[in-house]
């Protein structure tokens, strides 16, 4: 008879889990031996790549455990564990895992018997379930979310579930959607320069900008959002699991270039012209076509003319219009 | 990097279940490792030793321990490290005993998963990183919760060491459980005879502010402080210039408000005093019983007649609920305890009839400032009865509860005692599971008693029942003499469990304070931080626990656990300051990207973010509590709590997870 082996990682808030854990054994109770406990200060500080981490580096199953719901010693970090553990479950659901490797489950320190019983369920549960491949190999990024992005993608290439993942998008801090209207956009770039992550890139030719959007960078910060002149973006903080293991960088807009009419240079996209055109025809139509050098001195050079042209009809003396 | 691990036997403790030199040589093998050892009691002095020499002789600059819980030892192996000139934080402790030897029993197993506990924190302890610390100043001002003779007792012992005390108490008057008792076991001196003086100390002494009807409505750390708000209700009398002189009383025309200080035995008038030696000697109005602020309400204005007949104008009806926030350098919990409603044991019928009471109400009789002027009588005939019965253990040692009440044994004794006293030919049972009778003098106290001719009962009721002729039916098997009996008596008094008192969950939760367990089971009785060596100190420093918040205790015990209590928040207060490691969330700012995450979940508003067109997270590190939660949801990492990095954690899984399990078949 070979002996169990197994392990079982638990991520147990210093406050109510771990010390119910420690009570569990000053009372003599039994939990089951795969158990494998890391102490955390608060529930809510466990991050799921860790609890990804536990699976990836060979252990059956993560549990992570805190305090009684809304006996949190530190406000509501127990919520935001069974929030993150929720997201994870719904994201190895998606990749085709069954989510019961992962749980959480929450108890006050004077609940010893409480910890134990839903930690030998959760054992027991899953050690009945199959063992996951072993993609250990696979990740191999210390950045947070390429390492994240990497684990997911590994586990959904090995199982073969990468082509029918679920794409309904799972709400997340950390994650964000881009929604543009294409209307209301004129590919001026704006979101780009302040895009911290490169999650949107400008491609420009000769006559041409392209506007890209790359899923799976997106912090949904909403920087563009406040970059964006004619309030063309909306962001959801949501993943969107296909786009996001496909690493996609999709063009999401996408304009002609406008040379300017006296030294060529290119200085606008046809949008960015039409949406300011009423402005600028106000003041003078002729200067929209030109870039912002020539405009300058088109605009002086207006301002000699007029200047010379009051002096000559003696419409204004020479000291006022200086 | 040089790491030492050390794997302590604890004894037996870890060493018969975990083979202790199979981990600290096994670890050897691992190239981190410059030295490893087990010894027999790491905390011991020769252990703590031990680490020392080895940190000089070896020049080891991280530390993993291998033995009991952090909770126990983690501080004592961190300021070895400190003597040793290394940051405290370099230490990584295993937990080998609560959570790997005491709950497992197959050796080779439970040595497997302490070296996969070990390889875990030896990979951790590689990436530890130190941490400094600043020292905060502690306010020289106490706060004591619940005046029953605990809290009073603990105020008094910080106020004789020129410590400014705030007592407070949700009752209007001061004196707790003990000031409605009559005699005290076992010597049978009067409480009030001894309370009272106490109580009268407390209020006058100059370093003690006493405020009644007063509870915590929140309590925030800053630095080495506690800032804590309380709320006062109005007693709509003026404390100072009420001179008892009873007019008020007099003139009220409320005559059925149920006395709740004496658990509704007796009435009292809408205006009254507590009890006759109350303290602040003032009345107190309700205001649900009140006519007039009942009808204030409303919009109507009737009776007032105190208001009007009072000769010093005490009566102010203007009282508001008063809110003030205050900082207090230490806490004393000292909130007693209820009585456990037995009504929910449908077959002893409480509540069915008024000669079935509490054990409470029983005793609140024989006080002569009591509800009945300290006559017993049957309520239901209010003559005194010819016989009584007392019911041990309701509510407690059984299903309901696991505990034991401490003093249900000798205050049904004492009880029996004064009924016997007052009615010498009364027909007195106590019917008990086990007679514990533990305490100096109380043996003695249980033999005197035996001799006034009281039959005990070894048995617990199966059955109360309400007969016909008023009497009541009580079934019990005696099986002491293997007998089912009914004893037909005109009393009886359930000597029911104690309770945490209904506000101790709320309490506990403001400070952070964890609860007890009893089978298993959470219990709002507040926990020591060890239950022999720390039994009154809590896992949130600087906040302490006195008399029967912690558990069911005798007036002896409660007194002794107020003097330790104060004891060991005068050492914090004296000292005036204390030194807390800077271990807020710190942030990365060259790949921080701004996106506000961390801001979105942070439980204390202490991250904002600053910059006006590249903007990055900023932690206040004297409102960040350490929680981490912050890094959970960073999508580069560029957040991170010192000590639970992700670059420290992984290493750890990777550690644990390393080894091949695979065991010989046995």
């Amino acid at each position: 008879m070979r002996k169990e082996k197994e392990r079982i990682i638990g991520f147990c808030c210093n406050e109510c889990a771990y010390a119910a854990a420690d009570l569990a054994g000053q009372s003599g109770m039994k939990y089951p031996i795969n158990t494998r406990i890391i102490r955390t200060p608060c529930s809510g500080s466990t991050d799921p790549l860790w609890v990804l981490e536990g699976l990836v580096q060979g252990a059956k199953g993560v549990f992570v455990s805190g305090c009684l719901p809304d006996q949190c010693h530190y406000g509501d970090g127990n919520v935001h564990a069974e929030e993150s553990v929720n997201f994870l479950k719904k994201l190895l659901k998606a990749i085709g895992i069954n989510p019961k490797y992962i749980t959480s489950y929450f108890n006050s320190a004077g609940m010893p018997e409480a910890f134990s019983n839903s930690t030998t369920d959760f054992v027991k549960d899953v050690l009945s379930l199959p063992k996951l491949p072993d993609i250990k190999d696979k990740v191999k990024s210390e950045d947070k979310r390429e390492r994240f992005l990497e684990i997911l993608l590994a586990y959904a290439t090995v199982l073969g579930t990468l082509e029918e993942v679920n794409e309904k998008p799972i709400p997340r801090e950390g994650f964000g959607m881009i929604t543009v209207d294409e209307d209301k956009c004129v590919s001026c770039g704006s979101c780009a320069l302040l895009c911290e992550t490169d999650a949107i890139t400008v491609k420009e030719t000769k006559k041409h900008r392209k506007m890209f959007y790359a899923h799976h960078l997106c912090t949904g910060c909403e920087a563009c959002v406040r970059a964006c002149p004619t309030e063309a973006i909306i962001v959801k903080k949501e993943i969107h699991l296909k786009p996001f293991l496909a690493k996609e960088n999709i063009q999401f807009a996408g304009n002609q270039f406008v040379a300017c009419s006296k030294c060529g240079v290119i200085y606008a996209t046809v949008d960015i012209l039409e949406e300011i055109k009423d402005e600028f025809e106000l003041i003078d139509s002729k200067i929209v076509s030109l870039c912002h050098v020539c405009r300058r001195e088109q605009v002086g050079e207006d301002y000699v003319n007029l200047s010379k042209y009051l002096i000559s009809a003696n419409l204004a003396t020479e000291e006022e219009v200086k | 990097m040089k790491i030492g691990v050390f794997i302590c036997h604890c004894g037996k403790n870890i060493a018969g279940t975990v083979d202790v030199k199979k981990v600290a040589d096994e670890v050897k093998k691992n190239t981190l490792v410059t030295f490893s050892t087990d010894y027999v009691f790491m905390c011991s002095k020769s252990g703590q030793d031990l680490i020392a020499q080895i940190i000089k002789d070896t020049g080891i600059d991280r530390v993993v321990v291998g033995a009991c819980t952090p909770k126990l030892h983690e501080k004592t192996f961190r300021r070895v490290l400190e003597k040793s000139q290394l940051n405290p934080f370099y230490l990584e402790f295993v937990n080998l005993r609560e959570q790997n030897s005491w709950i497992h029993s197959d050796m080779e197993l439970a040595t497997m998963k302490a070296l996969d506990l070990v390889n875990g924190a030896i990979e951790r302890a590689a990436n530890l990183e130190a941490i400094d610390s600043t020292e905060y100043t502690v306010e020289k001002r106490a706060l004591v919760v619940g005046a029953g003779v605990a809290g009073i007792q603990a105020a008094l012992d910080l106020a004789e060491k020129d410590i400014e005390v705030v007592l407070i108490d949700k009752d209007a008057t001061i004196g707790g459980y003990m000031a409605k008792l009559d005699k005290t076991f076992p010597t049978n001196d009067c409480s009030a005879c001894i309370l009272t003086p106490k109580m009268n100390d407390a209020f006058s002494h100059p370093n003690i502010t006493v405020m009644t009807q007063t509870e915590v409505v929140s309590s925030e750390r800053n630095g080495g402080n506690f800032e804590v708000e309380l709320i006062q209700h109005p007693r709509f009398v003026d404390i100072d210039k009420c001179r008892s002189c009873y007019t008020c009383i007099g003139h009220c025309p409320v005559k059925k408000r149920p006395n709740k200080y004496f658990h509704g035995i007796g009435t009292t008038k809408a205006v009254f005093f507590p009890f006759t030696q109350s303290i602040p000697k003032a009345v107190v109005i309700d205001q649900d019983y009140c006519l007039y602020l009942k009808n204030r309400e409303k919009g109507r204005d009737v009776c007032r007649r105190c208001e009007k007949n009072c000769p010093s104008g005490a009566i102010n009806f203007s009282q508001e609920p008063k809110n003030l926030t205050m900082d207090f350098g230490a806490i004393i919990l000292a909130t007693g305890f209820d009585d456990f409603d037995p009504s929910i044991i449908e077959e002893y019928n409480y509540g069915n009839s008024p000669d079935i009471l509490t054990n409470s109400k029983f005793g609140f009789m024989f006080n002569v400032s009591g509800p009945t002027d300290g006559k017993l009588i049957k309520p239901s005939t209010e003559k005194p009865p010819k016989s009584v019965a007392f019911i041990q253990c309701v509510g407690s040692r059984d299903d309901i509860a696991g505990y034991c009440c401490n003093v249900g044994c000798i205050a049904s004794l004492k009880h029996a005692y004064l009924t016997l006293k007052q009615y010498p030919d009364t027909k007195v049972y106590i019917c008990y599971s086990d007679m514990r009778t533990v305490g100096k003098g109380y043996e003695e106290y249980y033999k005197r008693i035996r001799q006034l001719g009281v039959r005990f009962v070894r048995g617990k009721p199966s059955q109360i029942d309400v007969l016909q002729n008023g009497q009541l039916g009580i079934k019990v098997h005696d099986s002491a003499i293997e007998k089912l009996e009914t004893l037909e008596v005109d009393m009886v008094a359930l000597q029911v469990g104690m309770r945490p008192v209904k506000e101790a969950g709320d309490i506990r939760l403001i400070f952070g304070v964890d609860p007890s367990s009893s089978e298993g089971k959470m219990v709002d009785f507040y926990k020591e931080l060890h239950p022999k060596l720390e039994p009154v100190d809590t896992k949130a420093a600087g906040v302490y626990i006195a008399g029967c918040a912690s558990s069911p205790k005798t007036i002896t015990a409660s007194v002794s656990e107020a003097k330790a209590a104060a004891s060991s928040a005068a050492s914090r207060l004296m000292t005036g300051k204390i030194t807390l490691a800077n271990s807020a969330a710190q942030v990365t700012e060259e790949t921080c990207v701004g996106c506000g995450s961390c801001v979105e979940v942070c439980p204390f508003d202490a991250i904002e973010l600053k910059g006006a067109i590249k903007r990055v997270a900023w932690v206040n590190p004297t409102v960040c509590k350490k929680c981490g939660t912050c890094a959970s949801v960073c999508p580069t990492g560029s957040i991170q709590l010192p000590h639970y990095r992700t670059i420290q954690i992984v290493p750890q899984i990777k550690g644990m997870t390393e080894k091949d399990l695979e065991v010989e078949e046995s």
